[in-house]
């Protein structure tokens, strides 16, 4: 879309920045505020400390841990949270036929189950004693294996049950794309007899584009939050922190930031280090 | 496609689809099971049983959930595409100084924490009065719309050139454009970003739970959790109510994810 | 009144340091004089839940309403992991509930965090010695905090043993004589692996309610977590034997390698011989093991040369009002719960304890009860030996705490860890973050 540069373009703008102030922006500040304080809100003023607090989190057992762990969730989430998805709504897109709405539905069940079951029925599966997984596993030559209390397996069963909810999330936006792909574009390259994967590789993934960075960024912002909602029911972060993140700490050092001064550092320091994340990102996808 | 690829390709997106539905599936087996063969791995154990679909709609009200759950997800769906469409157009059409860091700032609410705001989110609705009010449970969710931005944004910024164009040159003001051309021809877009918006808030649970009080406002994830209790979890009418409260969500998304698909059909490339 | 125009932006600033600073400020609905209607709001956790908690809560709320018509009681139900984050944001908002429900495992949060009301300001004089007398006194002493009773002893559970008779039978073991050692368990779990099934899980290494029983074993071997002057004493040698008991049952193939909610499921799906646990669970493995197993109970079982010690879990009501009438009724309330009735029905409903040892004999209370099911009665037995649940001090205690459960007990009992090193390493680090 060609930018214009008459007229008064603010006005759209006003209640996306009143709202993001209002609910966002104002309360970081007064939390990026208190992060200097210890403080409760309840039964005693707070008193300044300086830079104390963020000290006090650096110094956290298992703060290394969580912050590589984060970085960890975030590239291994990827196969599922991009490269599946988008695969997945390309070749439903090109079959079309009658199975669409099937695959579109059933891809995005996952989704729709609340969180807090999802993660259950997979904590059943993945029971070592009621063994459901032994069988499919033996299949491949792998032994039972203790999914929740050996670090490498608990890292991989989170991974796997935080991205069979996000898939379902990445393939919808992935489909919507390629909605917007002109089919005149599509028709002109089969005449000219394109095969399949020049017609993927020189047409459809570079229109996909948009939409790709979209769903990295998402990856990069949101696998914190949603590796969180299972890490919760899982693991609880064990075993010894071998599966934590940041955002679990957070919920462990406070669950809310009044709780305390260090817990408000925590909000600050993941704000501002997923921003330098991010700003990088968008730079180098621009 | 030949013949060989695409049942090639069926096969294996039906592999992936077993896959993902295996969980739900068993989820919903397991809520027709009879508590004492609930753990038993064969799913024909015994005959099926809708004592768990009693007891959970003796304890959960899920009609009223599913209806509270519902009105806050809509309102916040609508409210959140209808900021982020108008922030996007702005963004996008406008070459305005500072556009840049106007993205930024619209898109860096996603990374900040939500449990670092959902105090300060008590203490203003608190404050405004507001605490078990639909207002109150929509306002502080209208602003996580970074993703809602963003999708906007990228699809805008690709949107053809000619098309706007042609009605600049038709004499179109810029509101008659973004309503007439831009929105209709991004309905897909939309209604995706709607839908995902919509599912997200569905499945919100930490701020519902401290904004409401009881079961006249409570939200869905809030009312599954009456079954966790302290004298253990009560598996089948959790299932139960996890099925029932999922249950018109899969149907209405069923129909409307046909408006995507209608979208190409239209276009000639289903 | 203010307009919403003003009310917004000043919203977002006082939401910083002016709220902090400036403490509660909203008034409470509805003046009282004596003799009015008056309303409590009471937080509960078992409030609302499906089955014997919120059934049991129910009944309690309705007979004290019964007995005291002016007083109504408006009730909340909010899960135990998030009732203090809530009763915390309401506080801030400068409008707590009157009466909550708080674990104790909370307890350090709410002595740093919430503005309790002491009992001694919300009893007239004399009422709440009165009231205290009758209780067991390790009970009655829980919520102290500073010389003052911060909470009330309420929803209280310990650690019992619960034994699928089926597995035991099977095992060619009796159910009726179930170990009373850690010994004897071993024993008993191995005739039982030996059988297929799966031996023995001591629930001690969930995250967060669990370290109750982590500190019953260690008391229980002659130890405690912490001593008289407030040191840690994890890493001295009644705890490592505690802790290195878990493990070898692990390492010896008798305890299966499993969280705690997985060990629950796989109890009740009888595959797991003995389940060691709080009494809370009783009332939800009844119902669920109905048909599955027989259900039996058990005492916790004792270290060879020692006696049991446990400590307790569950929660303290905690008066929150601040208005002399509220406070009144809010004492009325606490009162009715603990009562001798009170106890009654969180015992015989809901499977709490019955702190009153007057009540379990007596056929107007508990009587004829516990003769119908005595399933509760192993645990009501150790109540004598009952010590008092220690709380880490401090900012950092529920940090500490969790550092024990998550880098300590749980590495030690599910994953091999060699408990006297583990146990050196991390109560150094617990003693780091308890320092004041």
């Amino acid at each position: 879309m060609t930018a214009l540069t008459r007229a008064r373009p603010v006005a759209y703008l006003v209640p996306a920045l009143l709202a993001v102030g209002l609910t966002v922006y104002g309360p970081l500040l007064a939390v990026a505020v208190l992060s200097l304080f210890d403080f409760n809100l309840t039964t005693r003023p707070p008193e300044w400390t300086g830079l104390g607090n963020y000290r006090e989190i650096f110094a956290t057992p298992g703060a290394g841990q969580a912050f590589w762990n984060t970085v960890g969730y975030m590239v291994a989430i990827t196969p599922l949270s991009v490269l599946a998805p988008l695969t997945a709504a390309v070749v439903v897109w090109r079959l079309g036929g009658r199975l669409v709405a099937f695959y579109r539905t059933v891809f995005f069940l996952p989704v729709l189950v609340p969180p807090a079951v999802g993660a259950v029925m997979w904590e059943w599966i993945l029971n070592p004693v009621l063994g459901i997984t032994d069988e499919p596993l033996g299949l491949l030559g792998i032994g039972p294996v203790d999914w929740l209390t050996d670090r490498v397996p608990a890292f991989a069963a989170v991974t796997v049950v935080s991205g069979w909810k996000v898939f379902g999330l990445s393939f919808i936006l992935f489909t919507a794309g390629l909605t917007t792909i002109d089919a005149d574009v599509m028709d002109a390259a089969r005449l000219d007899r394109a095969g399949e994967w020049r017609l993927l590789r020189h047409i459809v993934l570079p229109l996909l584009r948009p939409m790709t960075t979209v769903v990295v960024f998402a990856t990069v912002v949101f696998a914190g939050p949603w590796t969180f909602g299972v890490i919760d029911v899982l693991t609880q972060g064990g075993p010894a922190g071998g599966t934590s993140n940041v955002y679990y700490l957070l919920y462990q050092q406070a669950f809310s930031f009044f709780s305390g001064g260090p817990a408000a550092a925590l909000s600050v320091l993941i704000t501002v280090g997923f921003g330098a994340v991010v700003a990088l990102q968008l730079r180098a996808t621009r | 496609m030949r013949r060989v690829t695409r049942a090639a390709a069926h096969l294996m997106l039906m592999l992936v689809a077993a896959a993902v539905a295996f969980p739900v599936l068993w989820a919903v087996v397991t809520s027709v099971k009879p508590t004492a063969v609930l753990y038993d791995a064969n799913p024909f154990a015994a005959a099926p049983t809708l004592d768990h679909y009693r007891g959970a709609l003796e304890a959960l009200p899920v009609v009223r959930v599913v209806l509270n759950t519902a009105i806050m997800s809509a309102a916040v769906a609508v409210g959140q595409v209808a900021i982020a469409t108008l922030a996007a157009y702005g963004l996008t059409r406008y070459r305005l100084r500072g556009r840049r860091v106007a993205f930024a700032v619209l898109i860096g609410t996603a990374l900040v924490p939500q449990q670092a705001l959902v105090v300060p989110h008590y203490l203003m609705v608190s404050r405004l009065g507001l605490l078990d009010s639909f207002a109150g449970l929509v306002l502080p969710q209208l602003a996580s719309s970074a993703l809602a931005v963003f999708i906007l944004r990228q699809q805008m910024a690709a949107f053809p050139d000619e098309l706007i164009e042609a009605a600049t040159l038709a004499g179109a003001s810029d509101r008659l454009i973004l309503f007439r051309i831009v929105v209709p021809n991004l309905r897909p877009i939309l209604t995706a970003v709607a839908i995902i918006v919509f599912i997200q808030t569905w499945n919100e649970y930490l701020w519902p739970l401290l904004a409401t009080d009881g079961v006249s406002r409570a939200t869905v994830q809030v009312g599954l959790r009456i079954f966790e209790t302290e004298q253990g979890t009560a598996w089948g009418p959790l299932m139960a109510a996890a099925v029932l409260v999922a249950a018109p969500l899969v149907v209405a998304y069923a129909f409307v994810q046909r408006r995507v698909t209608d979208a190409f059909i239209r276009s000639g490339l289903g | 009144m203010r307009s919403y125009r003003t009310t917004v932006p000043g919203t977002v600033l006082v939401v910083g340091l002016v709220v902090a600073a400036c403490g509660s400020d909203a008034g409470n609905d509805g003046s009282s004089a004596a003799g009015e209607q008056i309303t409590i709001a009471f937080e509960s956790y078992n409030y609302g839940t499906d089955g014997v908690g919120g059934e049991g809560t129910q009944q309690l709320i309705d007979a004290f309403e019964a007995e005291h018509p002016n007083i109504r009681i408006d009730p909340t139900g909010t899960p135990a992991g998030e009732i203090h984050s809530s009763v915390h944001a309401q506080a801030a908002a400068g409008d707590p509930p009157d009466v909550a429900q708080i674990g104790w495992s909370k307890f350090g949060f709410v002595q740093e965090n919430l503005p309790y009301v002491p009992f001694e300001q919300v009893a007239p004089a004399g009422e709440l010695q009165a009231h205290l007398d009758g209780m067991y006194p390790a009970a009655a002493e829980l919520g102290r905090h500073d010389g003052e009773l911060a909470g009330m002893a309420y929803s209280v559970s310990t650690p019992t043993m619960f034994v699928n008779a089926d597995l035991f039978a099977q095992a060619g073991l009796d159910a009726q004589s179930p170990p009373t050692t850690w010994a004897e368990v071993r024993d008993a779990a191995r005739a039982i692996v030996d059988t297929g099934a799966q031996g023995v899980y001591v629930d001690a290494a969930g995250e967060a309610k669990s370290d109750f029983l982590t500190q019953s074993l260690i008391n229980s071997n002659g130890g405690r977590l912490l001593g008289d002057d407030g040191s840690l004493q994890l890493d001295q040698s009644p705890a490592v034997g505690a802790l290195s008991m878990l493990g070898d049952l692990s390492v010896d193939g008798l305890q299966p390698p499993v969280g705690e909610a997985e060990a629950i499921a796989m109890f009740e799906a009888g595959r797991l011989g003995m389940l060691v646990s709080s009494t809370a669970l009783l009332g939800g493995l009844a119902a669920s093991t109905d048909g599955v197993f027989d259900l039996e109970t058990a005492g916790l079982p004792a270290f060879d040369g020692h006696d049991v010690a446990p400590t307790v879990s569950g929660a303290g009501l905690f008066v929150f009002s601040d208005d002399e009438a509220e406070q009144q009724a809010a004492w009325e309330f606490v009162q009715f719960l603990t009562s001798a009735r009170g106890f009654t029905i969180l015992a015989s409903e809901i499977g709490y304890l019955p702190l009153r040892p007057a009540l379990i004999d007596d056929p107007e209370y508990l009587g004829d009860f516990f003769a119908e099911d005595d399933r509760l009665l192993p645990t009501v037995e150790q109540l004598d030996s009952l010590r008092p649940y220690q709380v880490l001090p401090g900012e950092s205690g529920q940090q500490a705490l969790e550092l024990m459960q998550d880098q300590a007990v749980a590495p030690i009992m599910l994953s091999g860890a060699d408990p006297e090193p583990t146990l050196a390493t991390v109560a150094e680090q617990m003693r780091e973050l308890l320092e004041p």
